[in-house]
């Protein structure tokens, strides 16, 4: 029979019917990567050697379409300048005639930086393009984005697909490793970047 | 209040293994450890420790008011000034709080003494709410502990209450924490399964999967937008890391909300003794640098702001000596945003083991209690968990 200063019952949900903490894990855990290569112009794809001319063309068409539709819209300039960096946005054309008539009809998207390609360890039937934007929104007065980035597609800060996947360098050359999930379907909320919270989590646990 | 020797059960390893709390034995010393036991009468729960969370919770509540109102204080609580007006537009909302941990002297003669609140990221949570719950009723059930032994312990009920009088409707409750510390892990999982009892919608994410879409909005990896948030990481943190600055611009609900920052640093003790001088459940203290800190007698502890888990908590032969300490190096990650200075105040000794009394608060109401015991006179991350009994 239960005290009265304690719970009559303690019953778990989520808890209990597994072994152990990797459990856990599971819920709280990044989703895969997979290996890709980032491009700043179809040329720089087709002298890579990982694909080639007419495979490179279709990505690049391809990732222009993505683009329309996932660029991340601003209502403002300023606004998008602040999220990537000063000169890295312009004017876009609305979305579609809807738009139009019930939105405001000045948009600002930032500027395609390039591509990234998926497929090349055939994690992908025929390789996939997103459109990727390079945000120094750490430093938006400076175009050169600092060194953030450190891959060989110059420039620095980061990049990032439409809905905020970030790209991070692997290995020389073109290749990078990308979330698997950048290359699923558009998102609805067009991430533009993740990250940003966490930064003391290496060192240490939050208890207290 | 007694300090007696348990009969462990054969199968409690086991049995924390299966809900993630196996490092509850994972070191060479044990964190849970039932070779012991502490008994409590009914008068000293009710008497001391409830009535005294109470009162305090009531005092805390007062203190955030105050603290909002005056700059100074802000500003001494190292509360970066463009967030002052997040913090109290959550205060002036009264958007609701969850919980928080007392961290209490008692030695069962005198009135409980605060030696501080964790009001923003408390964890030891499902120890006291679970394992420790399981551990008197498998005893009752063995008859290994007298029928009548009760406990104060309904935070697991007041925990699923609380969340399902936060209001979520159809809404999505997002739990983030770290995502490798496996007691992180189980104290953020713990309060899921509590939400989802409560018929909460609930999505579990690592703290750094949480992304940020155009106007500061934020993101799960599905890029669903977060509208309610659980963190498990402390908002000093949240408001530094790079996202920080998008908090208050967005519409996102976080538990605990952005006013709990003033409850969950240590200045909090000096601001209460200022509030309330002489109250019988504080201990004397100021922050570091006010000239009436030169007016403690004896022996002093010197605390960082913001410090966990005991890290850089340094005891003084006097508030000199105190001083002098503060110009040397620290041994530990916290302290850069200043210290306050608290009379000490020895834990009692029990066969040479010093408890100190996490006595928890709950959506504004004392409901439990877990008591953690080491040698030491700074309870810290090595310290055990001793489960408790009440019983006249």
């Amino acid at each position: 029979m239960a005290g009265n200063k304690r719970s009559a019952a303690v019953a778990l949900s989520l808890i209990g019917a597994y072994i152990g903490v990797n459990y856990y894990l599971g819920h709280y855990q990044r989703d895969d990567t997979v290996p890709a290569d980032l491009f700043t112009s179809t040329q720089q794809c087709a002298s890579s050697g990982r694909y080639d001319r007419p495979q490179c063309d279709n990505a690049y068409a391809q990732a222009a379409q993505v683009q329309q539709q996932t660029a991340p819209r601003y209502a403002s300039i300023a606004d998008c300048e602040a999220d990537f960096s000063r000169g890295a946005c312009d004017r876009v054309p609305p979305v579609s005639a809807v738009t139009v008539a019930t939105a405001s009809p000045a948009q600002f998207a930032p500027v395609r930086a390039g591509v990234v390609i998926g497929g090349a360890a055939a994690a992908f039937a025929t390789p996939a393009a997103q459109p990727v934007y390079r945000s120094c929104a750490a430093s938006p007065d400076r175009n050169d984005c600092g060194s953030g980035y450190g891959g060989g597609s110059g420039g620095g800060g980061r990049y990032f697909t439409g809905a905020g996947y970030r790209v991070s360098a692997a290995g020389s050359g073109s290749s990078v490793s990308i979330s698997r999930s950048a290359f699923s379907a558009s998102a609805p909320s067009a991430t533009l970047s993740r990250g940003g919270f966490g930064a003391r989590a290496a060192s240490m646990s939050a208890r207290a | 209040m007694e300090r007696l020797s348990g009969i462990e059960r054969t199968d409690w390893r086991r049995q924390a293994a299966a809900v993630g709390f196996d490092f509850a034995y994972a070191d060479a010393q044990p964190y849970w450890d039932e070779s012991v036991y502490y008994r409590f009468t009914l008068a000293e729960i009710e008497g001391d420790i409830e009535a005294a969370s109470e009162e305090l919770l009531a005092m805390c509540y007062q203190a955030v008011g105050y603290t909002l109102d005056r700059p100074a204080l802000l500003r001494q609580l190292a509360i970066p000034e463009w967030a002052w007006d997040y913090l109290r537009e959550s205060w002036r909302r009264q958007d609701k709080d969850l919980y928080g941990r007392f961290d209490l002297h008692y030695d069962g003669r005198s009135p409980p003494k605060l030696f501080e609140f964790n009001a923003d990221t408390p964890t030891a949570l499902f120890e006291a709410a679970v394992f420790q719950w399981q551990w008197l009723e498998q005893n009752l059930a063995q008859s290994v502990l007298p029928t009548g032994a009760d406990q104060f312990n309904s935070i697991h009920e007041k925990l699923i209450a609380a969340f399902a009088n936060f209001g979520f409707g159809h809404r999505t409750l997002h739990v983030a924490c770290l995502r490798d510390h496996p007691e992180d892990l189980l104290t953020a999982e713990y309060l899921r399964d509590c939400a989802n009892q409560a018929g909460i919608k609930t999505k579990a994410l690592a703290i750094a999967d949480i992304g940020i879409a155009a106007g500061a909005r934020f993101t799960d990896l599905d890029d669903e937008l977060i509208t309610d948030l659980f963190k498990l990481y402390p908002w000093e943190w949240m408001l530094a890391d790079e996202f920080g600055r998008s908090l208050p611009q967005d519409m996102m609900r976080l538990i605990e909300p952005p006013w709990k920052m003033t409850l969950s640093n240590k200045g909090l003790l000096a601001i209460l003794w200022d509030m309330f001088p002489g109250h019988r459940l504080l201990l004397p203290a100021y922050f570091e640098g006010d000239p009436r800190a030169a007016t403690l007698r004896g022996q002093v502890v010197r605390k960082p702001l913001l410090g966990r888990e005991g890290s850089n908590i340094e005891i003084a032969r006097n508030f000199a000596a105190a001083t002098r300490a503060a110009s040397q190096a620290n041994a530990g990650p916290y302290g850069e945003e200043g210290f306050i200075v608290q009379e000490f105040r020895e834990l009692p000794a029990f066969a040479g083991n010093r408890p100190v009394i996490g006595s928890w608060v709950v959506a504004g109401q004392a409901c439990g209690m877990g008591i953690r015991e080491e040698a030491s006179l700074i309870t810290s991350n090595v310290a055990r968990f001793v489960p408790h009994i009440i019983l006249n």
